[in-house]
């Protein structure tokens, strides 16, 4: 639980020092991202990729709970995660 | 600031730093940088987007995925239903699923001591596969494995049988199967078309 303190207390002070209306207005932030084009991008990826990226950006699970759910090392889930960040901007039409 | 980067951060590792996946002199490293990189600092707003995209995406339980029973602790956490379904190799469960319900699951137990990698074919009643997840996550000492279906399909979707087949595949190519697991769905959310 301290953990997800902390790691909300650092995401605000990245937002204030980087783009804090992204997220303090949902309504403002989330129209930049097409979230159906994103269903159809997630749904493109590999099995394990998409259970990498859920697992992480959702429940903010460290690399090792990951890796312990998926029987994998941390470097190969970090590999995968790189893997469908790059694959999800691509699909989304992000310039890389 | 400076509108070009000669060195600009790559992506995956600007969502490393925004998920605190990284430490010590790299994380002081990509945050000098941004400080003095507008290229760099876009690509970041971009990464939150995606990153704050998906996880909204996770928190809507609308995507057919194998997940972790961590991810459906946090998703009660937040309060959201979770509906879960748990079956045996070669059982059936009666299974229904409601408007309150968030996340609809299924726990497919399973031997998975020795499995390299397993596929999980989706079957129609008859037992003619629709799709196939390939190469699904596993965990070998979990003895099960959790999909979550897509709960906005499933509230759509009329009353019919759905049959798994968790497989094993061999670096030949060769097919064993785990189980076999049967899925009667009951509608229980009214049609809204007419005669529905």
């Amino acid at each position: 639980m301290l953990d997800l303190r902390r790691g909300a207390q650092r995401k605000q002070r990245i937002l204030d020092q980087f783009g804090a209306d992204l997220i303090a207005s949902s309504a403002s932030f989330m129209p930049q991202l097409d979230q159906d084009r994103l269903t159809r991008c997630v749904q493109h990826l590999k099995e394990r990729e998409r259970t990498v990226v859920m697992l992480t950006y959702y429940d903010e699970q460290t690399g090792a709970d990951v890796a312990g759910f998926l029987g994998l090392s941390e470097a190969n889930v970090r590999v995968i995660r790189h893997r469908a960040i790059h694959q999800l901007r691509e699909c989304m039409g992000v310039a890389l | 600031m400076t509108a070009n980067c000669s060195k600009p951060v790559d992506p995956a590792v600007l969502s490393d730093y925004w998920i605190s996946r990284l430490h010590g002199p790299e994380e002081d490293a990509v945050e000098e940088h941004l400080m003095q990189c507008d290229t760099c600092g876009n690509r970041l707003r971009d990464v939150i987007a995606l990153a704050e995209g998906i996880r909204r995406l996770a928190h809507e339980g609308s995507i057919r995925m194998i997940v972790s029973e961590k991810l459906l602790s946090r998703a009660e956490e937040d309060g959201r239903t979770v509906r879960r379904y748990t079956t045996q190799p070669g059982g059936s469960v009666q299974c229904t699923v409601t408007a309150d319900d968030d996340f609809l699951i299924g726990r497919l137990a399973a031997d998975l001591r020795g499995v390299k990698r397993a596929d999980l074919s989706i079957c129609d009643g008859a037992g003619i596969e629709l799709l196939r997840l390939e190469d699904i996550p596993i965990n070998a000492d979990s003895g099960s494995v959790i999909l979550q279906e897509s709960v906005t399909s499933a509230k759509a979707a009329p009353t019919n049988t759905m049959i798994m087949r968790l497989l094993s595949v061999e670096s030949s190519g060769d097919e064993r199967q785990i189980g076999e697991y049967t899925f009667n769905h009951t509608r229980s959310i009214p049609d809204p078309r007419p005669g529905g």
